[in-house]
């Protein structure tokens, strides 16, 4: 899968936190929709910030330019104050679900398909690695991540999450 | 009195919800404050300061306070709306069916990581054979065999589990349809209830005794008016068609003079005649006007 970068990847002081506050803002904002929008593209779900720093999305070979990771942090916690992103674990933000697409959305899919389907009760790998899902665009979805969305469902009333009798494989059961 | 006419027309205004009339009051209330604040004395106006900003101060924390409740009492009614939505309850069946599907999961899983060392195991045996170590390549393929039986092995308990699982499902759905028919049935019984057939055939009769009256009542009436009022009715008849017949014109006693024509032909002559055609026309003038006009 390609991904084409946008025009201002290739210009070096993006990459490069900008001393005036306006500007600085307008370069996060400017990020902040290229990782989104990297994210969508290579259909990540669950970013490691390390991993992510020395990535192609942060570091531009081409004209050797790296975004250091002070600012990819502010870059995140822009990222997690606009509600499209969540820390995995909020004391160490060292990963970060990215929501390129809302949870509420995703929920909102898997529920119509679900419902579509008189599916009634699934467990959560086969809503996300399922063949009954192959080809939908949840389908390969993080499992750390579809759980989240489908707490999102339990709020809504739509579902219930729970266990069988074993402790680790949760399913849901969908109103 | 007069005095606190603005407030009066500020309380009526609020009552009332005229806007306008609102704004317009509380202006004049806060004209006429302003004035009585001018008009008495400095240190007086300074007191008045003081304890407005008082006021002022403890109504904002009393506000804050009130947001706070007004938060909890929110929070409060969104706990009480998240258990009324509640959620569908889990029983027993769905936990059956959810521990087959995560069998059903581990199971390709498992499959999942067998083709993956099958996969490696050639590999293997494919490095082996590079280097010439001919049994150690026969080794690896013999392991990828078994790891392909396995994955067929795997297979079957698959389809096994399936079969389980669609089973479950299909007997749940038997079992709502039946809950269903049930409720049906239930709601029919209730209704033969209400009608059962001694009370629709009393109805029946009640109906017809009914109608029977109304017919008795019909005859009683009709009966009544051609008994004592048809002969009143029959005279006022004729005595209408009498004034009727006076108003038309009368038909003329004496008949209308006949029209008679006088159709007498002359005969055609016999002899031919001996006088030329002119003579003859000019006689024939002649006679015409000798003759009676009968015709007009």
């Amino acid at each position: 899968m390609s991904f084409t970068f946008p025009a201002i990847y290739n210009f070096p002081p993006f990459f490069t936190q900008q001393p005036t506050a306006d500007t600085w803002s307008r370069q996060r904002a400017l990020w902040v929709q290229l990782v989104l929008s990297y994210c969508a593209s290579h259909r990540l779900f669950l970013v490691d910030l390390n991993e992510l720093s020395v990535s192609p999305l942060f570091t531009n070979a081409s004209i050797s330019r790296s975004l250091n990771r002070k600012a990819i942090d502010a870059v995140f916690e822009d990222i997690v104050a606009a509600g499209n992103g969540e820390w995995e674990d909020k004391k160490s933000r060292s990963r970060c679900f990215v929501w390129w697409k809302r949870p509420d959305e995703w929920a909102a899919l898997i529920y119509a398909w679900a419902s579509d389907n008189g599916q009634k009760i699934c467990t959560v790998y086969e809503i996300v690695e399922g063949d009954v899902t192959e080809g939908l665009e949840f389908h390969g979805l993080h499992i750390d991540a579809v759980k989240r969305v489908l707490e999102v469902l339990v709020r809504q009333g739509r579902g219930q999450l729970f266990y069988g009798s074993s402790d680790t494989d949760m399913g849901i059961k969908f109103a | 009195m007069d005095a606190f006419k603005p407030v009066l027309d500020l309380v009526h205004a609020i009552s009332t919800l005229d806007f306008q009339a609102f704004t317009a009051a509380l202006l004049r209330v806060l004209d006429a404050l302003f004035r009585m604040f001018l008009s008495v004395d400095w240190r007086m106006q300074v007191v008045i300061v003081i304890s407005v900003l008082v006021t002022v101060r403890m109504t904002m924390s009393i506000a804050r306070t009130t947001l706070r409740t007004a938060w909890w009492g929110v929070k409060a009614c969104a706990l009480l709306i998240a258990l009324v939505k509640q959620p569908p309850k889990i029983t027993q069946h769905d936990r059956a069916i959810l521990d087959l599907k995560v069998q059903r999961d581990k199971i390709k899983k498992y499959q999942k990581k067998l083709a993956q060392v099958a996969e490696s195991e050639t590999r293997i045996a494919k490095s082996h054979l590079a280097k010439g170590d001919k049994r150690r390549a026969l080794l690896a393929l013999k392991k990828k065999k078994y790891q392909e039986s396995l994955i067929e092995k795997a297979d079957m308990q698959l389809l096994n589990l399936e079969q389980m699982t669609d089973t479950i499902e299909f007997a749940l759905i038997e079992r709502d349809i039946l809950e269903g028919l049930k409720q049906g049935n239930t709601v029919l019984k209730e209704i033969h209830k209400e009608m059962n057939v001694e009370a629709v055939q009393q109805l029946m009769d009640d109906t017809a005794d009914a109608i029977a009256y109304q017919n008795e009542i019909d005859e009683i009436l009709g009966g009544k008016l051609s008994d004592a009022d048809m002969e009143d009715i029959e005279e006022e008849l004729e005595a209408l068609v009498a004034a009727e017949f006076a108003a038309m014109p009368k038909i003329p006693e004496n008949q209308l003079p006949s029209a008679q024509i006088d159709l007498e032909l002359p005969d055609v002559p016999a002899q031919e005649p001996s006088e030329p055609i002119q003579e003859r026309r000019q006689k024939q003038k002649v006679k015409a006007q000798e003759e009676p006009m009968l015709a007009s």
